[in-house]
């Protein structure tokens, strides 16, 4: 039986590497301190594996077949997906391992679970959503991604309550499968921010305050009846909310430790770093 | 984002859409549209006021007329345009349309 040995909530905004020093020096100084802790929480974990939640945006899917969910079952991602975003992440390009095994079996589990996500066998990129926590997280060696994409970029999106839902059974998945015994799990993407439209940079520090303090307490369920207005409201990149509440179901709701929080405008987005308290069976 | 139901119907939002995607993606219409944007837009089905748009990189407009803005701004990005020169454009055009009500 698998165990979930770290899981973490955490933003993906291009500028935390591709333009991280345009920040306030305190703000990054603060950053770079949870970021830290993070890692250095990730390393001891010891994960076999990553369950990645995030969306995409517009780096493999289009309004042609724009999936609500996806798993990708690839043995390897090009990360990032181009040149272009390599430039604008500051990240070079490389392949980041895919676990092709556990990625089948949670599709498996999902379509026998009420759930018809996507497949993503293969010629799939990774965007901000995955290339800047992992370069954070685990520069050099992350362990092998099983990434989960959520539609957070164009209407009709999957409910925060189907999200949560989604959670509820990857939660379910990741305590019973037994392709690999140490997962950790992560959802990226948010908080407030605005994308492509005249309002970038502002930033609803509200907003992301009452997420993370239903995250603290351990109620983050109540947001998966927030409203897509609510959402809206936050910027078009709140949207990306839909993965954290997915990642907070698969742990149960249980309580996240805000680990830093800074409204940087020069990255356009309320930054977040959350990990949960996750009740471990062994150190 | 972007609803993919407002503009001027869905075909032409969806080609206006298309057309920003292969200049993202695809580097032979990159080249072709720098060399000569009208014959690149005139592959696809789009409607006068997208084309005058496309043709001016107009991405106010372009988001005006239903363009998902993260396809806007990834297709200005691919053609050289500067993030700052993005929103600067952006909300100058805001600026204008908002001193047109």
């Amino acid at each position: 039986m698998g165990e979930v040995v770290f899981a973490a909530c955490l933003s993906h905004a291009p500028g935390m590497t591709g333009f991280a020093a345009s920040a306030q020096e305190q703000q990054l100084a603060r950053l770079r301190l949870g970021l830290a802790s993070l890692r250095d929480a990730l390393e001891c974990a010891r994960p076999q594996a990553i369950v990645g939640v995030s969306s995409e945006h517009f780096t493999n899917f289009f309004l042609s077949n724009l999936p609500a969910f996806a798993v990708g079952t690839a043995s390897g991602y090009p990360c990032p997906a181009d040149d272009a975003l390599a430039d604008l992440l500051a990240i070079e390009c490389h392949e980041q391992a895919g676990h092709a095994a556990l990625g089948r079996d949670l599709l498996a589990y999902l379509l026998s679970s009420g759930f018809d996500p996507a497949v993503v066998a293969g010629s799939f990129g990774l965007d901000e959503n995955f290339a800047v926590p992992l370069h954070l997280l685990a520069p050099g060696s992350p362990p092998p991604l099983v990434p989960v994409i959520v539609n957070a970029v164009e209407a009709p999106y999957p409910s925060p309550r189907r999200c949560w839902d989604l959670g509820v059974a990857l939660g379910a998945w990741l305590r019973g499968q037994t392709v690999v015994d140490r997962v950790a799990v992560i959802a990226t993407g948010g908080l407030s921010h605005s994308v492509g439209v005249a309002r970038a940079g502002d930033i609803d520090e509200a907003f992301d305050r009452h997420v993370l303090a239903r995250f603290a307490d351990g109620r983050a369920h109540e947001l998966a009846d927030i409203t897509q207005e609510d959402l809206d409201d936050a910027g078009n990149g709140a949207n990306e909310l839909r993965a954290w509440l997915t990642v907070a179901a698969a742990v149960d709701g249980v309580p996240f430790v805000t680990l830093a929080y800074e409204p940087v405008p020069e990255w356009s987005t309320g930054i977040a770093l959350t990990q949960a308290l996750l009740a471990r069976r062994s150190l | 984002m972007g609803d993919g139901m407002r503009g001027e119907g869905v075909d032409d939002v969806f080609e206006l859409q298309r057309l920003l995607w292969d200049l993202r993606h695809d580097a032979s219409t990159r080249t072709a549209f720098g060399r000569s944007p009208e014959e690149v837009v005139d592959r696809y089905a789009v409607a006068t006021r997208a084309r005058a748009a496309l043709l001016g990189t107009d991405v106010a407009a372009l988001i005006g007329l239903g363009a998902n803005p993260l396809l806007v701004l990834a297709a200005a990005r691919a053609i050289g345009v500067s993030r700052d020169r993005y929103y600067e454009q952006l909300r100058s055009g805001a600026r204008a349309e908002r001193a047109d009500a």
